[in-house]
Formats: C-alpha cells, sequence, structure tokens
C-alpha cells in the first residue's frame, strides 16, 4: 500500500474564497516527482439544467493507488466515475486516463480502464466462463491470449471451480468477484468501482478488500473506489476524496484528512486519550483539567476521555502521574480515529 | 485428430473472427427456452400440417396443385416464425440491455456502437436461418408433389427473409427509442401489432404469386421489384444508421452518418426516376413522378426536421475528426452536426431534388410526350411543398437558435415539440374558421396558406390561387433562409477555418468555459 499521501488536487482556477475546499490539506501532499498520473480530473464540471451535480473536481491519482471516493447520496461520486468510464459527458473540464481525454479519446480509453457500475448486469442463459468469454471478444482478446486472460481472471477472482455455473445462480459475493473479474479482463491500468462493496456480507467483503489490495500492490493498477462503508475504506486506501453537493470538501491521504479533521474543529492535538478505571470521579476530573496538554474532560462512571496535544513523552509523563497520584487505571490508549470520524466531520450533511 | 474434432477447431478459429455480439446471443438462444419453444413448434407444426395434409387430400394428392397447398401452410408458419418472433425477439435483446444493467458494460468495451447493432442483426439473421432449415425438409417434400413451382417458392422465401431482416433492423431501430419503462411497454404492443400487419399483408401479397405465377416471366416485375428492393435496402442502411447513432458516446458523431446517407437515397430515389423517364418517356406517367417527389420530401422532412434543430456546437472530438485538407472539410461541413448546418443541408439536398426534378420534366418534355403539361402542373405542387419545408424548418432553426441563447434549458427537443405544434394549430385554425363560418367550405382563401395540406390541394387543382400562394410562400422561405444566413455562413466558415489536430497526438485542453447561461451557485440559493 502506499501512504504517502499521493493525492494532488488542482486548482486550474484556484479555489474561491467561498470554496470549501480545504486547501492547508492538498497543498501538504507530497509530490510524486517523475511519476506520471494514471488518472486525472481536472476542473471537472456536469450540470443537469441547474443542478450542479459535479462542480470544479479535480484530483489526481497515480500507478498502486486506491483511492477513495466518499460522498453522501446524490453528492456527484457517481457521475463522476460515469464521465471517467466515457458513460457519459462532462459539461466543462476533462478527464483524463493514463494522458487520454475521456471526451476526446473514449476508445483509447476503454481500452485502459476497468469499470464496474453499482449494479452491473449479468445476462441469462450463461456461465461464467462463457460471460468473462464474451467481455474478452468484446475488447478484442483472440485464440490464446484471450483463453489466457480468461484463465487469468478465473485464478485471480478464484472463480475457477464456478466456471461452468449459470451465472444467475451466483451468490451476491461471487456476482461481485465476477464482476470485477470482468472489469480486468482486458488487464486495464485504472480500475473505477463503485460500491462495489454494497450487499456483500462480512466474509466477502473482506475477500473484496484483499483483492483490491492485491490489484493496486501487486497489479500496479489505479483503483477508484466508492463506498458507503467508511470503515471498508480506511482499510483499502490510501488516500481519498470527500465530495458533497458537488464539490471536493477535501482530499489527501487518510493521516491527511484525519489532520484536517482535527484542525477543521479547532484542534492542534495529536491524540485523543481514552481511559478505562475502576473507579472515575469528579475528583479526577479536576486533576485532569489541571494538566498541561490536556483539554476537553469527559467523565463517566468508570472511564474518562480528553484530549492530549502534547508529545508521546508528555503522554508517558501524564500516565505516570496518573499511578503515582493513585488513581485505579486500568486502560490508557490513544482512541483511533478513522476515515468515518473525517467523512462525518468534513460533509455538512447537504444533498442534491 | 477426428473429423468432429477438426471440425469444432476449426469453428472455434473462425469464432475469433465473429462478431462478439454474435458469439454470445447464439449461446444464450442455445440455451434458451423461448427460442427452444418456437423451434419445436414450428417443427410441430410442420408435422402436423404434413400429417393432415396428406390425410385430407387422400388420393388428390397424386393430381391438382398440392405441393403449392401444402407449401402455403408451411410458409405461414416460418412466416410467424421469421416476421415476428425474430424481430421481436431482436427488439427484446435490445431492450435487455438496458433493462439488466448490462448496457453500460457493453458500452464501455471496444465494441463500436456499429459492431454491437451488426452484433444484434447477425443473431437474428442466424435464427432466420435455423428456422428456414427446419422447415427446409418440409418443403422438400412438397416439391416431390405436383403443382411445385421452384421460381415461384425460391422468390417468395427470399422475399421472406429480406421482411424479416428489414423487420429485425427497424425493430432494433425502435428499440433504441424506448428510455423509459412505460415507453418500452407502449413500443412493444405497437411493434407487435406492426409485425402481425406485415405478417398478414406480405404473406397474401407474396402468396398471390401463385395465382398468376407469369409475373415471374415478365420483365417489369423483375424492374419493380429491384426497384423496391434497392429503396429497401437503402432504408435498411439509414435505419442501421439510425440505430448506431443512438448508441454513439454522446460526444460522438451522431449526425453525419444520416445526413450522407439521406442524401444518397434522395438521389438514388430522384435518380431512378429519372431514369425510368428516360427509357420509358411514353409510359412514365406523372403519378410514378410524384410518388418518387414525395417520398424524396417526406423523408428529406423528417432527416431535416431533427438536423436543423441540432445545437450548433460541435464537440471537441468532433473538431479532431475532420479531414485535414480545408477542401474536404468545406464539403463535408452540411453533414456535420449543428442546426445551422442542417439548414445548409437542407437548402443542397431540396436544390438537388428539384434540379432532378426538372431534369426529369425536360426529359419528358424533350421526348415530346402529350403528358408534359401535368408534370409542370406536378413540378408547382412540389416547388409548393419544398417551399413549405424552408419556411418551417428555417422558423425552427432560428428560433431553437435564439432561445438557446435566451432562455437557459431549452433543449432541441422542445423546439421540435413547439414547431409540431404550430404546424398543428396552422392546419387547425383555417378548418375551426369554416366551421364557425368565418370562411367558405367550398372555396379556398388566402387565409387557408397557413395549412399547408388545403394550399398543397389547392396548387394540385392549379386554380387562380396558384400564383399569388407561391409568391406569398416564396417571400416567407427567403426570410426563413435570411433569418438562418448569418449562422449558415458561420457554421461553415468554422469547419473550413478551423486547424485539426493532428489524429495521434495527446489532446491541449481549451480553456475552461462555463456555458453562458449556467446557473449561480443553487446551494448559496437554498
Amino acid at each position: 500500500m502506499i501512504d504517502d499521501g499521493a493525492v494532488e488536487p488542482i486548482f486550474d482556477d484556484g479555489p474561491e474564497e467561498n470554496s470549501p475546499v480545504i486547501s492547508g490539506v492538498t497543498s501538504s501532499a507530497p509530490d510524486r516527482s517523475g511519476q506520471s498520473p494514471t488518472l486525472e480530473v481536472r476542473n471537472l464540471h456536469r450540470f443537469f439544467g441547474r443542478l450542479k451535480a459535479v462542480n470544479k473536481v479535480s484530483f489526481k491519482a497515480y500507478p498502486g493507488q486506491v483511492m477513495g471516493f466518499i460522498g453522501p447520496n446524490g453528492a456527484g461520486k457517481t457521475t463522476t466515475m460515469r464521465i471517467l468510464a466515457t458513460l457519459e459527458s462532462p459539461t466543462a473540464g476533462d478527464a483524463f486516463i493514463c494522458g487520454d481525454s475521456v471526451v476526446d479519446y473514449p476508445d483509447r480509453v476503454r481500452k485502459r480502464l476497468g469499470f464496474m457500475p453499482d449494479a452491473f448486469g449479468k445476462y441469462p442463459n450463461m456461465n461464467v466462463v462463457e460471460y468473462l468469454d464474451f467481455f474478452a471478444r468484446a475488447y478484442g482478446f483472440k485464440g490464446q491470449r484471450r483463453k489466457d486472460a480468461i484463465e487469468h481472471v478465473l485464478v485471480f477472482t478464484e472463480l475457477r471451480k464456478l466456471a461452468e455455473k449459470p451465472i444467475n445462480t451466483l451468490s451476491k459475493g461471487m456476482s461481485q468477484r465476477l464482476g470485477l473479474g470482468r472489469t480486468l479482463i482486458h488487464d486495464p491500468e485504472v480500475l473505477i468501482l463503485d460500491e462495489p462493496a454494497a450487499g456483500l456480507d462480512p466474509r466477502a467483503r473482506v475477500e473484496l478488500r484483499e483483492l483490491i489490495h492485491l490489484l493496486a500492490s501487486e497489479l500496479k493498477k489505479t483503483v477508484l473506489i466508492s463506498s458507503h462503508i467508511l470503515t471498508e475504506l480506511g482499510e483499502i486506501c490510501d488516500s481519498a476524496v470527500i465530495i458533497e453537493a458537488g464539490e471536493i470538501l477535501a482530499s489527501g491521504s487518510i493521516q491527511d484528512l484525519l489532520t484536517l479533521r482535527r484542525q477543521s474543529s479547532g484542534r492542534q492535538s495529536h491524540a485523543s486519550i481514552e481511559m478505562t478505571l475502576i473507579q472515575a470521579g469528579a475528583e479526577l476530573e479536576k486533576w485532569l483539567v489541571q494538566q498541561p496538554f490536556v483539554s476537553d474532560v469527559s467523565i463517566s462512571q468508570q472511564a474518562a476521555s480528553f484530549e492530549f496535544e502534547g508529545t508521546q513523552e508528555d503522554q508517558h509523563n501524564l500516565l505516570k502521574s496518573l499511578v503515582n497520584e493513585g488513581f485505579p487505571v486500568i486502560e490508557f490508549r490513544g482512541k483511533v480515529e478513522s476515515l468515518e470520524d473525517a467523512f462525518m466531520d468534513l460533509t455538512r450533511g447537504l444533498t442534491q | 485428430m477426428s473429423t468432429v474434432e477438426a471440425t469444432l477447431k476449426w469453428l472455434e478459429k473462425a469464432g475469433d473472427w465473429m462478431n462478439a455480439i454474435l458469439v454470445k446471443e447464439t449461446r444464450q438462444s442455445l440455451k434458451s427456452r423461448q427460442f427452444v419453444a418456437t423451434f419445436l413448434l414450428l417443427v410441430l407444426a410442420s408435422w402436423v400440417i404434413s400429417v393432415f395434409g396428406v390425410a385430407m387430400m387422400g388420393e388428390s394428392i397424386n393430381y391438382g396443385a398440392s405441393g403449392q397447398r401444402l407449401f402455403v401452410f408451411y410458409f405461414v408458419v416460418l412466416m410467424i416464425a421469421v416476421t415476428v418472433i425474430v424481430p421481436y425477439g431482436a427488439f427484446r435483446s435490445m431492450l435487455g440491455e438496458k433493462d439488466q444493467n448490462t448496457f453500460d458494460s457493453l458500452r464501455i468495451t471496444s465494441l463500436s456502437p456499429w459492431q454491437i447493432v451488426w452484433g444484434k442483426l447477425m443473431s437474428a439473421l442466424l435464427q432466420d436461418f435455423i428456422y428456414y432449415s427446419a422447415i427446409a425438409p418440409f418443403i422438400a417434400f412438397t416439391s416431390l408433389l405436383e403443382g411445385f413451382e421452384l421460381p415461384a417458392v425460391a422468390f417468395v422465401l427470399v422475399c421472406g427473409f429480406l421482411i424479416s431482416v428489414a423487420l429485425s433492423i427497424m425493430a432494433l431501430m425502435i428499440s433504441t427509442f424506448a428510455h423509459q419503462r412505460h415507453w418500452q411497454g407502449i413500443l412493444s404492443i405497437m411493434l407487435l401489432i406492426g409485425l402481425l400487419t406485415v405478417l398478414g399483408q406480405s404473406s397474401a401479397v407474396l402468396l398471390s404469386l401463385f395465382s398468376d405465377s407469369s409475373l415471374l416471366q415478365s420483365w417489369e416485375f423483375w424492374e419493380g421489384t429491384a426497384i423496391v428492393v434497392l429503396v429497401g435496402l437503402s432504408y435498411c442502411w439509414l435505419f442501421l444508421e439510425i440505430t448506431s447513432a443512438q448508441l454513439t458516446f454522446e460526444s460522438g458523431n451522431r449526425s453525419s452518418g444520416i445526413r450522407l446517407i439521406s442524401s444518397g437515397q434522395f438521389l438514388l430515389m430522384n435518380g431512378l426516376a429519372l431514369g425510368m423517364s428516360l427509357l420509358y418517356a411514353s409510359a412514365f406517367d406523372e403519378e410514378i413522378f410524384v410518388i418518387f417527389a414525395v417520398f424524396s420530401y417526406v423523408q428529406l422532412t423528417a432527416i431535416s426536421f431533427v438536423a436543423t434543430t441540432e445545437e450548433d456546437f460541435l464537440s471537441r472530438r468532433i473538431r479532431k475528426s475532420l479531414p485535414q485538407r480545408k477542401l474536404f472539410r468545406f464539403l463535408l461541413a452540411p453533414f456535420l452536426p449543428g442546426g445551422a448546418r442542417g439548414m445548409v443541408y437542407l437548402l443542397l439536398n431540396l436544390g438537388l431534388c428539384i434540379g432532378l426534378q426538372l431534369l426529369i420534366v425536360t426529359s419528358i418534355a424533350s421526348s415530346g410526350s402529350l403528358g408534359s403539361g401535368s408534370f409542370f402542373d406536378a413540378i408547382k405542387t412540389l416547388t409548393g411543398v419544398a417551399l413549405y419545408i424552408i419556411i418551417y424548418l428555417g422558423f425552427a432553426s432560428a428560433f431553437g437558435r435564439f432561445a438557446s441563447r435566451t432562455a437557459a434549458n431549452i433543449m432541441p427537443n422542445h423546439v421540435r415539440v413547439i414547431t409540431v405544434l404550430v404546424f398543428a394549430i396552422g392546419c387547425v385554425i383555417p378548418i375551426i374558421a369554416k366551421a364557425m363560418e368565418f370562411l367558405r367550405w367550398r372555396e379556398y382563401s388566402l387565409f387557408e396558406i397557413i395549412n399547408p395540406f388545403a394550399t398543397i390541394i389547392e396548387l394540385a387543382d392549379d386554380n387562380s390561387w396558384t400564383g399569388p400562394i407561391l409568391l406569398i410562400l416564396g417571400v416567407f422561405a427567403l426570410i426563413a433562409v435570411l433569418l438562418n444566413l448569418k449562422a449558415m455562413v458561420h457554421s461553415i466558415y468554422e469547419i473550413v477555418a478551423i486547424k485539426a489536430a493532428p489524429q495521434d497526438t495527446t489532446v491541449t485542453i481549451e480553456p475552461f468555459q462555463l456555458p453562458e447561461d449556467s446557473p449561480s451557485d443553487p446551494l448559496a440559493e437554498g
């Protein structure tokens, strides 16, 4: 996995004064000098009448990167993805797959892009191999090359044993695997997956996550993935773009987004601390408030939590003091912030 | 390696070069209940006809036209399969891509819209072939009986096949217009009714051939058949192009193919009329002339109605695909998308049609045919029709351009609906005026000039109003052209002056521009 915050938003016109885009994080994202982006969205707009479904959206992604595309329903995720997949035209702006414009060269783009829509269909009266064979033919594969491509996909998606099974009888998880296999049949460099985990059981979700991880880390595919299951995305993605009401709210590596979350809520700390005690009380609260680097103290019967802005050394000293003061501490841990936290804090609950 | 293995290997290799859709649909069809049921029913029905036919004819099977009688039954069974079930299957197959959410996956493959349409058509033809093969042994059986006429049977079977192909193409085209569920339902019913009607009509017409098989000896019969087949094939090509255009990417060129094929058709139809007038000046009557002309005009109106009301915008993708040479771009310009270029296209084609019609009349007149006067009368009527086409489409084009600049959200389809409404109101108002006795029923009034049908009938009758009518229509047609003149000149100039990009370079992004009528931030407006 790549965790160097490779998302590099572009602002052709520069963010406007009232733009919700927070440039602090985006500007801090490190460059990938020497590497060309395989996916680039440049100042993309898509209007439906007066509705701005996609508005000034720009971002880049590089080989081996898994980028989450997060937003509430109606945020413009699917529209953006459909434009990238050449299924719709932008009102203005452009997007590029491996340097080819989706508007000008859709034929070239289609050869280098795999798109898995949220509701991909299945043909009746077909088995798994026939389904993959059709798409291999549709991408112009002939003879042994086609057989190899099908075999490769069957092995990668672990559908080999179901090769002769009618596709209409596959489970949801297996169907999603087949959909992913169909997307991979022509070995594209960029994969766009719209809600691939929707409706999957926990095991299927974990298996899908592993497949996507393999695609990025070993096959160096660029993956743009949208999902409502943010905990999943947090584990799959190394970066994310948060979109709401057609506009990008924030983008960057997951770590950058969490930092941004703290900044946007006015906190500079690096940790939220949670403690479990045999008994917590007003005395503990009073003591904590007086300590340096501590703020936002909250106490319940057997637990306490607070924000801590100091270093790890300071944390260690605080824990030592707590024990020396005789507070019955059982657990002392930094609360793990998730993509979900960042999403909830950064989005405004707007839908279109 | 056994023969079977070798054949299978050869088939597999051949399959590599076949259309992907054809391979897929064949596999699906062979497993589908609908296909298996139809095939079995066809064979079963043919068996029943054979058994009952032979039993009922008894000894008379040895004399009379027993072979012909049995063939009629087999043919009707075959026609049900190839003119109803196969075309309807093609229609459902294309709709199924949308219903089953497979269309998006299909569109993003390397298959071009033409390949998709062609694949669907080929799979329909393959089914035709299978049904023909299934019925072949039964027809072979009739050949052993009395009254079997091979030329007539062959002709009828070939015609049945051509009708099936044409109907499958039409069904595919219609399926691309059904976007919403309710439209799909309505179009399905309408198509079924249409197919059943064609089944009845075509079977009756084709089988009537057996009552007068001497027709097949007639040279005129084959000439007429050749013309019908030629014109029919040109329509099939046009419908395939329309279907392909419907599947084409939004920023792609959906218009040029249709415009080019249509122009070819106008040339073909008027050329055929000209050829006939030259070959058979004495026998070529006014009715044939008018039929060809009206066919051309109706089609020109339909195609130009869409062409003249398109948005003038030309996508970057189309610009990039233009030829490098200025001369070629100039020649191609009227066939490129855009309302103003659509007007140029309309005027060019009308000019072409009128020119060929005048040539026909001149050739008739120079042959000394007595009937040339009626041709000149027909020319007056056709001129009236042409002027009406220019007026309605010219004003529609200018209105569409004006509306798209001044009002947000006005789409070409809105302009088209408004034009049809204006046309309908123009037709209805004089009728209402006559009903309310503001106008006399039996006399033509110049007020009725807003009703094209009444006016054209008046022109055809060649009464005293002919001169004033043509003058008024001419003035309005001129206004319609003048309203579009600047846009027309600009639309051609922009194509000629464009600097075409080399085909294989990475695109240079044009400066980003929001549409002029783009709304302010809807979020800010709450």
